[in-house]
């Protein structure tokens, strides 16, 4: 890219993930739903792990890696985590003074990854939601504050142990996920995203059924708000990068928007639901495949407990294809 | 004229029985005539389709055949039971019946199925599909009224919504146990065409219909349309009635957290029905198959043509949607009991 580029201009530059090392059966899950029922709707187990500490080193290195970015470079660190858990750091000890609740995951992955220039802060309270939000705000610091370079951003969550890996019929792995948004040399430029936020089902155990049934008519809601907001048609997407939950629902929602069905991505890996890292593990599988060529239109989508449903428009660029 | 009525204990039979009386003696089958005590000026007859009153065929003049089985979700033989060989004995009763002059068969204007435009007053032919065995079955029993010898007239009436003097419900429908999940926020999505017609009358009006043919000559072979014809609201009318409604009663309407229902195509309605019976959640396949029986048929515009639509004004709609809804809101969808319920 040659002279000076809009502010507000920015993508993703590069990306990472981690998932957890260990696989566990459906069968040997603590399930709410009987498991024949849970692979029906494609799962077969779920990746496990007990700290979203390291998943998150793990997917922000990669990113940095991916994005040709040193620590060092990285002006502000993101990190968003939906369960509270993962923004502290436990040392194991059953007795826990009022400063171990200070011991913050984000502080320490600065310090770890010598990401010295960063300042540091945390996203939670949006669900499998959080790490759109974290890019978001990314996107609306470096279109605020022009000196601002690099964002990184990183999502992890890892579900207690043990405990249910079932959501709303959705088995639940754990893994952390990266994006190095810049303004320079996105792979994917950042067209546009919306966010629909509705306190009125915060209480999920209260409102599971009314949560279910809003899932639809909002998030098609969400989806056409993003199209309106970039100039697109639902035919103009070339490929929808689904999450993890429910495969069977992401047909349902391309027909309510009216995108070809054709564009969905369908993943081959089997990893079930993770919090925030889906969206990511499964763009860099159609990376990986070759799904994904400059000039394309690229739908993210994610909904997240509090509740909010939140539709993102990239464009891949011709970095992609440069190591 | 004397007049067996039967259907008395259904959601039309007391406002129909209350239209007829002053003009006819009117005999209402029932099979326990002792709980109906405040009706009065009426003969109670016990019998039941499959037992009716022999000993008064001399006695008889007219009948309004109105008992039938209107439960979407019943299985096709067991509304055939009721729907289609009920009518057989009603007509076999008919032609013992020496002074018989009318013969009122009351059906419903779903016999069309999934037909779509402008639907006569005419015997129809079966239509591709019927979307539920009430139809399939009330259609049945239309080709046995129009071939039989007695002097017939069928009367066609469609969504009895409730009463339009206080909203009361007898018997809850389809319609009903809908607007109750949609009201929840619990439809995410309806099969449905925003321009369909929903033909919604009140009881009163269904009695003023049948009463009114009686009135008249009879015509063997007549076919009437009780409906609201073209003075019924479209889909995407009601629907923005019925927010602005509940907007008025739920924290969730009103702050837009809950939102309409899409509206889809057959198919995508399916998908969601197979995620939904895939996942084995229990609510989800109750409303599901609550929605299946009856929203279907949304998907095909369609208005039925009514001939004499000056001679009973149709009921205003919305005045009859919040009326309704607000019994239901009362009563809790019919659980509670409502000092209004029985008035008429």
């Amino acid at each position: 890219m040659k002279g000076a580029l809009p502010i507000d201009v920015c993508g993703f530059r590069g990306i990472g993930t981690a998932l957890a090392g260990q696989f566990v059966l459906l069968e040997a899950l603590s399930l709410q739903t009987p498991v024949e029922r849970l692979a029906g709707f494609g799962f077969e187990g779920a990746y496990v792990s007990e700290n979203p500490q390291q998943l998150a080193r793990d997917a922000a290195k990669r990113a940095l890696e991916d994005a040709g970015v040193t620590p060092g470079e990285i002006d502000v660190l993101l990190w968003a985590s939906a369960l509270g858990e993962a923004h502290h750091c436990h040392d194991g000890s059953a007795q826990r003074s009022v400063l171990d609740r200070f011991r913050y995951s984000a502080s320490r992955l600065q310090e770890e990854l010598d990401l010295d220039r960063a300042s540091v802060c945390g996203i939670a309270q949006q669900g499998c939601a959080g790490m759109f939000s974290a890019l978001r705000q990314a996107r609306a610091l470096l279109a605020a504050e022009p000196d601002l370079q690099h964002v990184l951003c990183v999502g992890t969550d890892c579900l207690p142990t043990p405990g249910s890996r079932e959501i709303l019929y959705n088995v639940i792995s754990d893994a952390a996920c990266a994006v190095v948004v810049s303004r320079q040399n996105p792979k994917l430029l950042w067209r546009g995203f919306h966010q629909i936020s509705k306190g009125y089902y915060w209480d999920v155990a209260a409102k599971q059924s009314e949560i279910i049934a809003a899932y639809f008519p909002t998030s098609r809601a969400a989806i056409l708000q993003v199209l309106r907001q970039t100039a697109l048609r639902p035919e103009d997407i070339d490929l929808v990068i689904p999450t993890g939950v429910n495969a069977s629902s992401w047909p349902i929602l391309l027909r309510l928007c009216g995108i070809p069905e054709d564009r969905l991505f369908l993943q081959q890996q089997r990893f079930g639901h993770t919090i925030a890292a889906d969206s990511f593990l499964i763009l860099e599988e159609a990376r990986a495949a070759g799904r994904l060529i400059p000039g394309q239109k690229v739908l993210l989508f994610a909904y997240g407990f509090g509740s909010s449903w939140s539709a993102m428009v990239l464009e891949t660029t011709r970095f992609l294809s440069i190591p | 004229m004397n007049i067996l009525l039967t259907g008395f204990t259904g959601n039309l039979g007391t406002e129909i029985a209350s239209h007829l009386i002053s003009d006819h003696g009117i005999f209402a089958l029932v099979r326990e005539p002792l709980v109906f005590p405040w009706i009065e000026s009426l003969t109670f007859v016990k019998g039941a389709l499959e037992s009716l009153p022999q000993e008064l065929a001399g006695t008889i003049e007219g009948i309004v055949h109105g008992a039938a089985l209107t439960s979407f979700k019943a299985p096709l033989d067991e509304s055939r039971r009721t729907n289609v060989e009920g009518t057989v004995h009603v007509l076999a009763f008919a032609e013992r019946c020496p002074h018989l002059r009318r013969f009122i068969h009351l059906s419903t204007a779903c016999v069309c199925g999934d037909r779509g435009g402008l639907i006569p007053e005419e015997p129809l032919s079966a239509p591709a599909n019927f979307l539920n065995a009430y139809e399939q079955s009330k259609w049945e029993a239309e080709q046995l009224v129009l071939t039989s010898p007695v002097p017939a007239e069928i009367v066609r009436l469609s969504i009895v919504a409730g009463s339009e003097r206080d909203g009361s419900v007898l018997r809850l429908g389809a319609l009903h146990h809908a607007l109750h999940w949609f009201y929840k926020g619990l439809i995410p999505m309806m099969p449905g065409n925003p321009s369909s017609r929903v033909d919604l009358i009140s009881t009163e009006f269904a009695a003023a219909v049948v009463a009114n043919v009686l009135r008249e000559e009879g015509q063997a072979g007549r076919i009437l349309h009780g409906t609201a014809g073209e003075a019924a609201p479209t889909l995407a009318e009601i629907f923005e009635c019925l927010h602005a409604l509940f907007a008025q009663h739920h924290r969730g309407w009103a702050k837009g957290a809950i939102v309409l229902p899409d509206l889809v195509d057959a198919q995508t309605f399916a998908m969601f029905e197979a995620s939904v019976r895939q996942s084995g959640d229990l609510l989800f396949q109750r409303v599901c198959d609550d929605a299946q029986t009856f929203l279907p048929g949304l998907l095909y515009p369609r208005t039925y043509a009514v001939s004499r639509a000056a001679e009973i004004p149709t009921t205003d709609w919305r005045a009859l949607v919040h009326r309704v809804f607000a019994w239901l809101l009362a009563t809790d969808w019919g659980r509670q009991t409502s000092t209004t319920r029985h008035a008429a």
